[in-house]
């Protein structure tokens, strides 16, 4: 093959913005996939428990967890890459369902959400009182 | 048409077409069902920053049947979603020891169910405990 030579004369590598989001998409597939079930358990059926004690002290532990700064921060990445990964698959199975020619359009609303939930999530981690 | 040449005629409902096509679709709509969840994950932090009174409120709530069924629904996706994510690894991630390709099963638990299996019993040992 002539022309490749690295030095920019042959074949170019082209720049776009799928590699970005792939990298996003597959972190976020892994942060999910391991934190995910546990978070809906302890919301969706540790957290309620029906003893009234039970459940003051289990809210207790939940508040003290998520009050220190490396779970903070923990967080903040688990749910930013969470996010990102749903918004890549949300898109792209819109696009299945015959939305392809608003490829470019559906980023806003996906991508855009992703964002600005990520920023709401710092937002509110920031204001949980140690 | 002047570009693009010829394009598959695309049914909207081309998954409906295969069992595999169908498997591919359930995956991918778990991932609606995990957005959603995240929404509500944020909420509950948003409440335990808002005081322990509303904090309270908020997993009152949580008690009734409709968050609960809600719930239930959400963990299916999650897990559904880890056990596809995982199950793909060993394609995804070949690991090699040497010449040697680590085997499917000993990748999976060592990229995935073992990580996954440590990080829920740290986060459920820590409420209950």
């Amino acid at each position: 093959m002539s022309g490749s030579d690295g030095r920019g004369g042959g074949r170019r590598a082209r720049h776009s913005g799928e590699a970005f989001w792939w990298a996003l998409f597959s972190a976020g597939g892994v942060m999910a996939a391991l934190f995910v079930p546990a978070f809906v358990v302890v919301t969706g059926f540790l957290l309620p428990a029906g003893d009234p004690s039970v459940a003051a002290a289990r809210a207790e532990a939940f508040g003290q967890a998520v009050g220190c700064w490396p779970v903070k921060i923990a967080l903040l990445g688990v749910i930013a890459l969470s996010l990102f990964h749903c918004a890549h698959r949300i898109r792209h199975t819109l696009m299945d369902f015959g939305l392809r020619r608003y490829s470019g359009l559906l980023k806003v609303p996906c991508y855009g959400g992703a964002l600005a939930a990520s920023l709401w999530a710092a937002w509110v981690l920031w204001g949980i009182a140690p | 048409m002047s570009q693009g040449g010829y394009r598959r005629p695309h049914r909207w409902a081309w998954w409906m077409e295969r069992p595999g096509y169908m498997r591919f679709m359930i995956r991918e709509l778990t991932s609606f069902f995990m957005a959603g969840y995240l929404v509500v994950f944020l909420v509950t932090l948003s409440k335990v920053g808002a005081g322990d009174a509303a904090f309270a409120e908020w997993v009152d709530a949580l008690s009734g049947p409709g968050w609960v069924a809600a719930h239930v629904v959400a963990l299916l996706a999650a897990v559904w979603h880890a056990v596809t994510f995982f199950g793909a690894v060993p394609q995804a991630m070949p690991i090699f020891l040497g010449e040697r390709r680590l085997s499917a099963p000993i990748a999976m638990i060592v990229m995935g169910y073992g990580p996954w299996l440590t990080v829920s019993a740290v986060v459920v040992w820590w409420i209950l405990r």
